[in-house]
Order: C-alpha cells, then structure tokens, then sequence
C-alpha cells in the first residue's frame, strides 16, 4: 500500500460537505489518507481573540452532533484506511498564512470538491476555494473531484452520507 | 406492613426501655453519691467534735460544741453520750434519749432517721465508754434529688414522646414513596400498559424498584403489542389471497366447465394457497417472540442479519412491497454491527418499521441504510410517502393513534409504538423525522456490543 497522504479538504460542517471525503477514498482504494477538515474562520482581531484563541473552542460549538456522527460513520467504514481525521479551523484568508499552515501540517494534496457549494456555519466563515485555487499552482497539487450529488430530498441530516449513489441492492 | 409496624414498635419499645434504665440508673447513682459523700462529711464532723470533747471535759460548765473548725452542715448537731457496760447512759449532752436504741455501743455506725443523717462511734479514754456523733441534714438529699428526680421524669416523658413522634414521621416518610409506587402500579392495567411509574435520578432502592417495574411493564407491554400485531397484521394480510382464493372457487363453480378451466382455477387457488401460508409462517415467526422471547436473554447479533432477515420477512407479508438496502457504509470490522439484544424482538421492529415505510408510499419502496458509529449502529430506514403531519409527530407513538392523513391505509397503531418499545429494551434510541408530502425518515440508534 502506498505511503499514506495527508489531505486538506474543506469543510461547513454539513454532513453534506463529507460526501467529498466518501469520494476521495473511493476513488483512491489502495491509498491510506490522513484527513484534515478546514474551515476558514475569520478572527475578529481583538486582543482577547488573539490571546485567547483555542480553535477547540470554535470547533466545540461548530461541530454538530450529526457532523461527529457522520465522521465516526466514516472511519468505521474505512478503518485502517483512514489514519486520522480532525476538523481545525484556518483563520486568515493570506497566502502566506495559508502556505505556513500547511508546510507546519506537512499537507500532500489539497482535496477541492468541483460542484461543492460553500454554506458559511457562522457569519465570520470565509470560503477557501480562491485560496485552494492560488496555492493548487504553488507546491501543493490539487485533486478535484466531482460529487455525484443526486438531488435526494434530505430530511434526516444523516441521510444526505446514503441514499445517494446507484442503488447497490443487495437482494 | 404488619411485619414492618411490628418491627418499628418494637424498635420504640427497645429505645424506651433503655431511656427509662439509663434515667434510673442515673438517679440511683447520683442517690447513692449524695449519701456515700454526705456520711464522709459527717464522720469528718464527728472525728473533730470527738478531739474537741477528748481535750476539753464536756462536763465543764462552759464546754460548747465548736462548729467553727470546717464548714457547718445544714442543721448540725454534735452529741455526746457516756455509758457503762450495761448500756446506761451516764451523761448525756445533746442526744435525744429516744435514739439511744437504734446508736450502736461498739463501733461506728452510719444510720439515717427521717430526714437527719448520723455519725457514731465508740471512744474510750481514762477507762469510760463515750459515744461521740453528728447529726445533720443532707441539704442536697431534701431539695436537689427532688428537682433532679422531676427533671429527669420530665425528660423521660418527653425523650418517649419524641422517641414516638420521630419514628411515626421516619415511618411516614419511609412509606410515602412506598405507596406512591402502589398507588401509581394500581392504575396500570391491560387497557393502559403504556403507563410507567416516575424515575428519579438518585439510585435509592426506591428507584431502582421503579426501573425495575418499568423495565418489566415494556416486557410485558411488548409482549401483549406482538399479539395484537400479530392479530392486526393477519386480518390484513390473511384477507387478499382469503378472497382470491373464495373468489376463483366461486367464479369456477358458477357454471359447468372444461376440465382445463378448472385446472386454471385450481392453479389459481393453489397460487394463492401458497401465499397465505407464506403469509401466514411469516407473521407466526414474527408472533412467537412474544411468547419465547421476554428480553431476559439478550446474546450478541449482527444488526445487518437481522435487516436482512426483516426484509425477505416482509417481502413474504406483502409481495407488492419493494426494499432497496444502502450497505456501502458498512464498517470493515463485523464486531462494530454487534448489538446484545434478541434477534426474534428486533426483527420484528424493523419489519413493523419497514413495511409501515413500504405501506405509506405510492411506489411501496422503502429505502434502508446501515452505518456503524464509534458505540453505536445506525440504522436509517426511509421512503418517499405520505409523510407524518407536524401536528402529529408527538403523539405517533402512542398506541392506537394514527396520524390524521392515514385514512385511505388499514392499520391499528401498533406497529410503531411495539418498535419503540423493543428498541427502548435494547437501550436505543428511535428518532422519526418527517415531511409531509415527502417522506418520512426512521433512524434507529443502538449501542453495540464494544460499548458495553
């Protein structure tokens, strides 16, 4: 198997946003991921926010019982193929910051989904495809990948991770 | 509770009987101080008046009796008696002659007459017999051991009273909670068996016992709702193939005919002969858990068998219904898709779950989707039906009830309210989210094995 990757890939906190992650590993079945789901998160620049900055805070309140669920969901279907899986939080739109952050987390890909539509979690949130799209040229290479998103009506926030491929019925 | 009253008052008994010993044993004591001490300071008293009368003459005109020497007791008074040896007094200052009897001639002698207490004793000096004694008052015998004997039968009465109030309030209180759980338990009959007695936080007996109650009402509940399933499912389904098979036999006697039409009506009846007793196996394998099957012996199962197992169950119920299975997110590890519980009790919720989605929906499909989380299976099972108006979805598990767009679809409102109940055996949880007009989406959490 070859060396695991480690992959960035964007996030709103939608179990929606995950099916890209079902994607990636199915489209790369011999490949083990490290997987770590950004949100940009605009800081507001007082000094509080800047002294007192703990993405676990933000995460806390970002991250839906669903969302766990779905990610739990996730690494008991693939298992040893998924290494680690975290949510963190980017907090300024700068190439600079952005190319730090993912020299500091030795990031292999950047995972951008083609048809994805951002849906801002909170006011502050910014949306991370420009930045993916600049630094996709510089260093870090790019895998887009197409979701085959049927237009399911969603009604249990779970079901948008099934009920949505070819039917693979089973008898 | 006669056994129980009979143990408290004994209980008081016992207290009382030892308040009341303790208060005499007090007052005996303190009784049997006051004299010990008081004789001793009497004998003190004589033993000076004896050294005063051995070194002044007591016959001497002005010999008196000092008192000054220590502290004078509460009306003292010295003595002193001379006598030969037949008893006779020869002088005598201070006695009263009547107590001459009861003075012992040889030695000492402590005595208490009426109130007055005595101190004697024999000297001899220069060949004659005196008899040398103080008599005095026991100042604390007269006035405090009345008040300490009052004070001690007041406190005696009131420890018994307060002895008897606090255990009747203890008795009421422990009981309180007690005949909360009798009154609630009377009120639960066949008719209401969806009732349950009130649980607390705490983990007192008390509550223990409610849980316990309410674990064996969703046995017994469960139990009874898997028959009136039964009996509701097979006046349903048993009908259609019923009157196929009446119809064709009907049809085929109404007049005379070929030998190969009654060959086709037979084929007919036997086709639909067939399907009753498929019907009929499936809805008698889904009734026997209510019979073999209380929920006491819960073993691990694999929760994809048993959706499995639902559907051909169902699909042999009712033909017509169509059950499409998501199984791409099943986990690589089989233990994660373990769950303790009874294969017999689930199989049967997710039949009732699956083919209420089947039954409500005009296509008859009911779509099912299993996942594993870190304790947990999750199970979703939805359809693209009627959907459960908002109004209505408190109350859909409530037996008997039926949601107000449910007319044109025969059923009793057992289906659902049994699933919960079964899932809730299985410390699970049941979650029903609905769109009216679009569909209805059932998930069903239970813990796995792992988590245990």
């Amino acid at each position: 198997m070859a060396r695991t990757k480690r992959v960035l890939i964007q996030t709103d906190f939608t179990v929606n946003s995950l099916n890209i992650v079902v994607d990636l590993l199915d489209r790369y079945p011999d490949q083990c991921f490290e997987i770590i789901l950004v949100h940009g998160l605009q800081s507001d620049n007082s000094i509080t926010e800047l002294l007192g900055f703990h993405a676990e805070d933000h995460l806390e309140v970002l991250q839906t019982e669903e969302f766990i669920k779905a990610c739990q969901l996730m690494r008991s279907k693939y298992g040893e193929r998924i290494n680690e899986m975290y949510a963190d939080i980017i907090t300024s739109q700068t190439n600079n910051y952005f190319r730090n952050y993912c020299k500091g987390s030795r990031v292999d890909h950047l995972v951008i989904a083609k048809d994805y539509r951002f849906e801002s979690a909170t006011q502050r949130s910014f949306d991370l495809l420009e930045i993916f799209n600049k630094n996709s040229n510089v260093g870090l290479s790019a895998v887009y990948l197409g979701t085959r998103l049927e237009n399911v009506p969603v009604i249990d926030k779970l079901d948008s991770l099934f009920f949505r491929r070819n039917w693979h019925v089973t008898f | 509770m006669h056994k129980y009253n009979r143990t408290l008052y004994s209980l008081i008994t016992i207290l009382i009987v030892y308040t009341v010993s303790f208060v005499i044993f007090v007052f005996y004591s303190i009784s049997n101080f006051a004299f010990t001490d008081f004789y001793k300071r009497l004998d003190l008293r004589r033993k000076l008046a004896a050294e005063q009368m051995l070194n002044e003459d007591p016959r001497n005109e002005d010999f008196k009796w000092t008192y000054e020497n220590v502290e004078n007791l509460d009306k003292q008074h010295n003595f002193i008696v001379e006598f030969d040896h037949t008893h006779t007094i020869l002088y005598n200052n201070g006695l009263d002659p009547a107590l001459w009897k009861e003075i012992s001639k040889v030695g000492h002698a402590n005595f208490k007459i009426g109130t007055k207490f005595y101190s004697t004793d024999v000297y001899k000096n220069d060949g004659k017999m005196y008899v040398v004694g103080v008599s005095a008052e026991n100042y604390f015998y007269t006035h405090h051991i009345a008040y300490l004997r009052n004070l001690l039968f007041i406190s005696v009465v009131l420890g018994v009273l307060f002895v008897i109030v606090v255990s009747l309030l203890v008795k009421r209180s422990f009981l309180r909670p007690i005949n909360g759980i009798i009154n609630e338990v009377e009120k639960i009959g066949s008719e209401n068996l969806f009732l349950r007695l009130k649980e607390t936080e705490d983990k007192s007996v008390l509550n223990k016992l409610a849980i316990t109650f309410n674990r064996m009402l969703s046995r017994i509940e469960t139990s009874f709702e898997t028959q009136k399933n039964f009996v509701s499912n097979a006046s349903h389904e048993l009908n259609t193939p019923l009157t196929s098979i009446i119809g064709t036999a009907d049809l085929a006697l109404s007049k005379e005919r070929t030998v190969a039409e009654y060959q086709q009506s037979l084929t007919k009846i036997i086709a639909a002969a067939d399907n009753l007793e498929k019907k009929t196996n499936a809805l008698l394998l889904l009734a026997r858990t209510g019979y073999e099957n209380n929920g006491s012996n819960f073993k691990p199962v694999r929760i994809d068998q048993i959706i499995m197992d639902s559907d051909l169950t169902v699909k042999a119920i009712n033909e017509r219904f169509h059950i499409k299975t998501d199984f791409t997110l099943l986990p690589e590890d089989s233990m994660k898709l373990k769950v303790y519980g009874s294969s017999a009790l689930l199989q049967l919720a997710f039949s009732n779950i699956i083919s209420n989605a089947c039954k409500y929906s005009s296509d008859h499909t009911a779509y099912v989707a299993l996942g594993a989380l870190d304790n947990s299976v999750i199970v979703l099972i939805k359809d693209e039906g009627i959907g459960i108006p908002e109004q209505d979805l408190p109350y859909i598990f409530d037996p008997y009830f039926r949601a107000s767009n449910t007319g044109n679809f025969s059923g009793y409102g057992i289906g659902l309210p049994l699933a919960r109940n079964i899932i809730r055996m299985h410390n699970g949880k049941l979650n029903v989210s609905s769109v009216l007009g679009e569909g209805t989406t059932v998930r069903i959490e239970l813990p796995t094995v792992t988590s245990f």
